[in-house]
């Protein structure tokens, strides 16, 4: 996966971007095992039965852990940027109160 | 229903042996006449309200003078999926209950690709995509210049713990020495890490 700098240079947020990094990186490995499945499955059964075992642990052991492990960190960011976002619409709001408190005081 | 033919090699004749299905019995033919014949059978049946039964057979008989051998049962049979082949393979499970040992030692070999050995299939081929998935994980500690180097390092070692401790818990399903070399793999990779196995 390419690098997402802004996000990485961030260690505050370090577990979320892991953990959206190893998700990506999974279905990647499920669309070519997906892939793999199709090319296979009427002429290499053993191959088709590989791409399915691994079909298997990348859903229910890779993509599952980092579902998982996301969780928390996720939602502490996220709830974190709306809370900032709220002060920052607040403050919007003060600064144009104010601004409009001035100009009425001039008027 | 999937039945498992076992034929030693003695009683494998020069033709390709055939299998077929008759209404409450299964037959195979194309063997050579007198030798022994090991059967074995595992019957999943599903009612309607989806409940399942599974019934495993197992049957020792010689085959006919005219190359035939017959797996009689004592309902019909019902196909839900056939395993047999005749490339001879080793044994995956040396145990097979209600054989003795010497009809096990005397057979000697197994058909490799035989209903008992599908679960073990199924089984190994999710525990292979678990050290796969494990062994790319490692591969990115080993890219960054080693886990102090990892930008993720106090990560990798987690996912790959998560990973190495299910296909463990699998491989310990897997028969004799397949279930002994695939946990010899895991441990490897999980030393190689640096993560303790549960």
């Amino acid at each position: 996966m390419k690098t997402l700098a802004t996000l990485e240079a961030k260690e505050e947020i370090e577990d979320v971007v892991f953990h959206l990094k190893g998700l990506v990186e999974a279905t990647q490995e499920i669309a070519a095992q997906i892939e793999l499945l199709d090319e296979t499955i009427d002429n290499d059964l053993d191959r088709a039965a590989g791409a399915m075992g691994a079909l298997e642990a990348e859903i229910y052991t890779h993509l599952a852990y980092h579902m998982k492990e996301l969780r928390k960190p996720f939602r502490r960011l996220f709830r974190a940027m709306c809370s900032e976002l709220d002060k920052q619409e607040k403050t919007a709001k003060m600064s144009s109160v104010k601004v409009a408190n001035k100009k009425h005081n001039k008027g | 229903m999937s039945i498992g033919l076992l034929i030693s090699a003695a009683s494998w004749a020069q033709s390709k042996p055939a299998i077929t299905f008759e209404d409450s019995a299964v037959a195979a033919s194309g063997l050579t006449p007198g030798k022994s014949v090991v059967w074995f059978g595992v019957e999943l049946r599903v009612d309607a309200e989806y409940s399942t039964s599974r019934t495993e057979r197992y049957h020792v008989g010689t085959v006919a003078s005219d190359g035939t051998a017959r797996f009689t049962l004592n309902q019909p049979v019902a196909v839900l999926g056939f395993a047999a082949g005749y490339g001879i393979g080793t044994v995956a499970n040396n145990t097979i209950p209600g054989l003795s040992d010497s009809i096990q030692a005397g057979l000697g070999k197994i058909l490799d690709s035989i209903f008992l050995s599908g679960a073990t299939k199924t089984t190994l081929n999710v525990t292979n995509g678990l050290i796969a998935a494990a062994a790319r994980e490692l591969g990115k500690i080993t890219a960054a210049g080693g886990p102090e180097k990892d930008p993720s390092g106090k990560h990798h070692p987690k996912e790959i713990k998560a990973m190495l401790d299910r296909a463990a818990r699998l491989a310990k399903r897997l028969p004799g020495k397949l279930g002994a070399q695939t946990l010899e793999k895991i441990y490897a990779l999980a030393e190689q890490a640096g993560v303790p196995l549960q």
